[in-house]
């Protein structure tokens, strides 16, 4: 599903763009070393470029890597499990946006251990309830650190 | 042997029941806000704060210290079992501690982390009580220029290990680097590659980072291989347990050498974090075995736990002494103090010698309490780890996320610890090596800030970090630290070419 | 109200759920738990500060109050928290005297105009501390020796560039006929690492409040020459204010109650009077004056006028050490 090769250029891309950025970002502000040292571009600047120059080389050499480059390093069976848990992660995050963090986990819970792990009704339903309000004793009552909460609380009265 | 006195009536200042209770308490709070990741000692103690205006300042301190105590100990647990460090400072003890509880060694591993770091913690009351006058001068001698010279040895004693490639270890090591300037640079003032991002400005949470890397990069990594918790044997067997006390004398050169350091960098202060790097990385170049580090050595976990605690212990003093707190634990403590209308300095020592000497008193009973409540909590994760993963799994996935929740209190952080997540997967796979972005976020920070500072002072000469005797002496021990696997692989480079013919790649 | 995608984001999703029971319970206050955002590290001074006063609070309305730091950004972050909180009363925040120049030195568009300012809670009063077996044994020594030093030849310490302390130094200079910018400034993350630089001989000055500086003058390691507020403080009988020595000069740090704008008017009354209750206080009061911290309370159009005065004077000061961005 995945080859080294593949992977190991996704990477490279990934570490070119950073370098980029903190280039671009650095040259916002004076690069250089001025009489009072270092100014605030200086490492930046810096450090995009070794990122730079780094991913290109480690890409030409990924590209001239041969058969350990055509390897996998995803078999369609684990990349198909791989999804399967990053999907409803990132839709997990994606509702604790929108409607918090309790909501949220129940949901994603629910959907996990009932669709993916194929548990019985009544142990999704306790772990996917209990999760949430331990979490609210601990972290509202106990701590008083106040999580992300969405319109359900709101409506309760709670946020 | 005047302090020796003072010692014996703080004793009995705190060993009283209601002292005793409040320890056994502190502890419990401390071991849960430890093993949660995102929460950690100073949210516990900062919690514990609005209670203690009430209490007298013995009783108070002891409650907060102990806290303290308890979240050392807790975060190193998480580590171990799951790979998911619930302090910062106990990042470190992953690199050694999860490999031996892969391999069934969970046992042992906890055993060691608990007992040695219960060592060095009591190492570090040692050295509070019987050389207080002479550390807190030691303290008053730093600057910029010596922090940026601590932070660079810290750096140069782990780095230079070379496990993984060259090239990617240099890629880690900038990422990290990069990534610690984010936000607010505190010298001009300036915002840094923040791009106009509002959630930029806050910088990124190193906190957030190691949640993703570590936990939910460790999720990815076990799913995508289909197996379950590896680390299926955690009981905890009182036979291994004592076999493995029995094996710690062995290694009183790691627990000395990681205690050291660790007491330097809580009184100067560098932190116990940055104290738990260095001590790994010395360990791993000193040590016989070093090339077995990171396969589950357990010199790999001593060394980091002994010097977390230590540091953790020795940065009470400068903070009792002089009013400088030594790790951002310290600097709560700091305000509850004056909130109890106590004033740090040395006059504290003469005219509340009853609250110094008790707390000093405490910290010995404490973490030898901490120790053992610690073993007792072992058999409760055990438990998780017996629970199927379908289940276990996604809950510990909700604990990383409600986690990189508490760290800022930002929604954008819970994609940064998805994304970071992935990429602590693909790191994995490509053998680009986590730990040196780890530290190189946790120091990059201080690091830059201290460096630019003495530059200032010295109007932009590096010379500075060679003007002092002291300064000098710790920047040129780093710049050795960081030659010598150089010198050492051509060294054996050039050997092998000596008796070889020259070999074909 | 600045409009960003996360407001209208908010907005629309809170819509639907304007429906009986949050109109009902608009007329009471409070009907939940209080949240005071605090923009600096838990235990700095205006976490403690708020700390002391919001147990006071807690009291006044039989309500949890919930101190949250949210740190970051020299304060951006905080202050841009407690400007974009819901403004139902249930939310307020402990501004510091930073966010009256963040326009100014390009770090954020929030300004005394993004908030509902309710009164300044606490004074803190700069000083001029010294190394105490440096050259100098009083201020008059430190005066001559500054002013006939070459301009950036003594550094100064006590917070980052262009922070309270940072102008405190500047306007005293200025005040003795010298440059903003005569002591260079070495940035710092605070009043301990500072201290600390001055102590190891790194830095010459330190501007900020003594009160931090109680533990090493103590021991002996530092003195403080002289103060900035309007009179002397208790602490330090002995250490004269810069109007005593002919210097018109007086610089006292601020800590201040600011609120999300447009919270409705009855609610706003009510959040008000309890703060100034909570304020007044004689437990909270004392807990402050023992720590060397200034009480204040002063009506929001007091408050509104003392912000646009101050701004103006670091306005000034900032353009001339050089630091203005926008």
């Amino acid at each position: 599903m995945l080859s080294r090769m593949q992977l190991e250029l996704a990477a490279v891309a990934v570490v070119f763009v950073l370098g980029s950025l903190a280039v671009i970002g650095a040259l916002e502000h004076e690069i250089g070393w001025a009489s009072d040292g270092p100014q605030a571009g200086y490492f930046p600047f810096r450090l995009g470029i070794i990122l730079i120059v780094a991913s290109l080389v480690i890409g030409a050499q990924a590209l001239a890597s041969g058969a350990r480059g055509r390897e996998l390093v995803l078999s369609r069976e684990s990349g198909r499990r791989m999804i399967g848990f990053f999907l409803p992660l990132v839709g997990y995050v994606a509702i604790a946006q929108v409607l918090g963090l309790y909501v949220a986990t129940a949901l994603y819970l629910g959907f996990v251990l009932r669709a993916m792990g194929r548990h019985g009704w009544q142990a999704t339903a306790g772990v996917a309830l209990g999760v949430p309000l331990a979490s609210w004793m601990l972290f509202e009552v106990w701590f008083t650190v106040p999580l992300l909460k969405g319109p359900l609380e709101r409506w309760l009265g709670l946020a | 042997m005047a302090n020796f006195d003072a010692l014996m009536h703080g004793f009995a200042v705190a060993l009283t029941v209601h002292h005793v209770t409040l320890m056994v308490l502190g502890v419990l709070l401390g071991i849960l806000v430890g093993v949660l990741p995102g929460l950690g000692a100073p949210n516990g103690v900062t919690l514990l704060l609005p209670i203690t205006f009430s209490m007298d300042p013995v009783s108070a301190i002891i409650l907060l210290t102990s806290t303290y105590w308890g979240a050392l100990f807790g975060g190193s647990t998480t580590s171990i079992l799951f790979n998911i460090p619930g302090e910062p400072s106990s990042v470190a003890t992953t690199f050694d501690g999860y490999p031996m509880a892969r391999d069934g060694r969970a046992t042992e591993a906890l055993t060691f982390a608990f007992m040695s770091a219960g060592f060095g913690a009591l190492l570090g009351v040692v050295v509070i009580t019987l050389l207080s006058g002479f550390v807190t001068g030691f303290a008053l001698r730093f600057g910029p220029a010596e922090y940026f010279s601590v932070y660079l040895l810290a750096f140069c004693s782990f780095i230079a290990f070379g496990s993984g490639p060259p090239l990617k270890t240099i890629v880690s090591i900038a990422l990290g680097f990069s990534f610690a300037t984010v936000g607010m640079d505190s010298v001009s003032g300036a915002m840094r590659l923040t791009f106009d991002f509002n959630d930029m400005i806050r910088g990124i949470s190193f906190l957030v980072v190691v949640i993703g890397l570590f936990g939910i990069g460790e999720m990815l990594l076990t799913l995508e291989e289909g197996v379950s918790f590896k680390s299926a044997d955690a009981r905890i067997r009182p036979r291994a347990v004592l076999s493995a006390i029995a094996r710690l004398p062995r290694y009183w050169v790691t627990m000395l050498r990681g205690s050291a350091v660790g007491i330097w960098m809580g009184i100067t202060p560098g932190g116990p974090t940055a104290a738990s790097f260095m001590s790994y990385g010395l360990a791993k170049r000193m040590s016989k075995r070093g090339a077995h580090f990171g396969k589950g050595e357990p010199e790999g976990v001593i060394a980091p736990e002994t010097a977390d605690h230590a540091a953790g212990t020795a940065a009470m003093l400068p903070m009792l002494a002089l009013g400088i707190p030594g790790s951002a634990t310290a600097a709560v403590m700091l305000g509850g103090l004056m909130i109890w209308g106590l004033n740090p300095g040395p006059m504290l020592f003469i005219e509340r010698a009853d609250f110094v000497w008790g707390m000093i008193a405490s910290m010995y009973l404490g973490n030898v309490i901490g120790v053992i409540l610690v073993l007792a909590t072992v058999p409760l994760f055990a438990a998780m780890l017996s629970i199927p993963f379908t289940i276990i799994g996604p809950v510990i996935v909700t604990v990383c996320i409600v986690g990189a929740w508490t760290v800022a209190g930002a929604p954008f952080d819970l994609w940064l610890a998805v994304v970071f997540g992935l990429a602590g997967w693909a790191m994995k796979k490509l053998d680009y090596p986590i730990a040196p972005l780890i530290l190189a976020m946790v120091i990059g920070d201080r690091a830059e800030d201290a460096f630019r500072q003495s530059m200032i002072m010295s109007h932009g000469s590096i010379t500075v970090l060679w003007s002092k005797p002291l300064v000098g002496t710790i920047s040129t021990l780093a710049l050795v630290l960081l030659a010598s696997p150089f010198i050492a692989a051509l060294r054996r480079s050039l050997r092998a070419r000596e008796q070889l013919p020259p070999a074909q790649e | 109200m600045t409009l960003n995608r996360r407001n209208v984001l908010a907005a629309g999703l809170a819509a639907p759920t304007l429906a009986m029971p949050s109109i009902v319970r608009a007329q009471a206050w409070p009907t939940r738990p209080l949240t005071v955002i605090v923009p600096w590290a838990a235990g700095g001074g205006a976490d403690t500060v708020t700390r002391m006063i919001a147990a006071g609070i807690e009291q006044e309305i039989r309500q949890t109050v919930n101190v949250v730091n949210r740190t970051g950004g020299n304060g951006v972050v905080g202050h841009s928290a407690i400007a974009t909180a819901a403004a139902d009363g249930h939310t307020i925040g402990t501004g510091t005297s930073e966010f009256v120049n963040f326009r100014l030195l390009g770090q954020a568009d929030l300004g005394a105009n993004s908030f509902d300012l309710i009164s300044r809670i606490s004074l803190i009063p700069a000083g001029v501390t010294v190394k105490a077996d440096g050259p100098w044994r009083d201020f008059a020594a430190f005066a001559a020796a500054l002013k006939e030093g070459r301009k950036g030849q003594y550094t100064g310490s006590g917070v980052g560039t262009g922070g309270a302390w940072h102008l405190a130094a500047a306007g005293m200079t200025k005040a003795m006929g010298l440059e903003a910018d005569r002591i260079r400034w070495i940035p710092s993350q605070g009043g301990a690492p500072a201290l600390q630089d001055l102590v190891a001989g790194g830095v010459s000055v330190f501007t900020g409040s003594p009160v931090e500086a109680k533990a090493l003058a103590d021991a002996n390691q530092v003195r403080v020459a002289a103060v900035m507020g309007s009179e002397r403080m208790a602490a330090y009988p002995n250490a004269p204010t810069l109007k005593e020595l002919g210097i018109d000069w007086t610089f006292e740090n601020w800590f201040a109650f600011l609120a999300p704008r447009n919270i409705p008017a009855p609610v706003r009354a009510r959040l008000v009077e309890a703060l100034e209750k909570a304020h007044a206080r004689p437990e909270v009061r004392k807990a402050m004056t023992d720590r060397g911290i200034v009480p204040i309370w002063e009506s929001s159009e007091a408050f509104a006028s003392f912000a646009s005065r101050t701004s103006d004077t670091a306005g000034g000061l900032l353009r001339d050490l050089g630091l203005v961005r926008s």
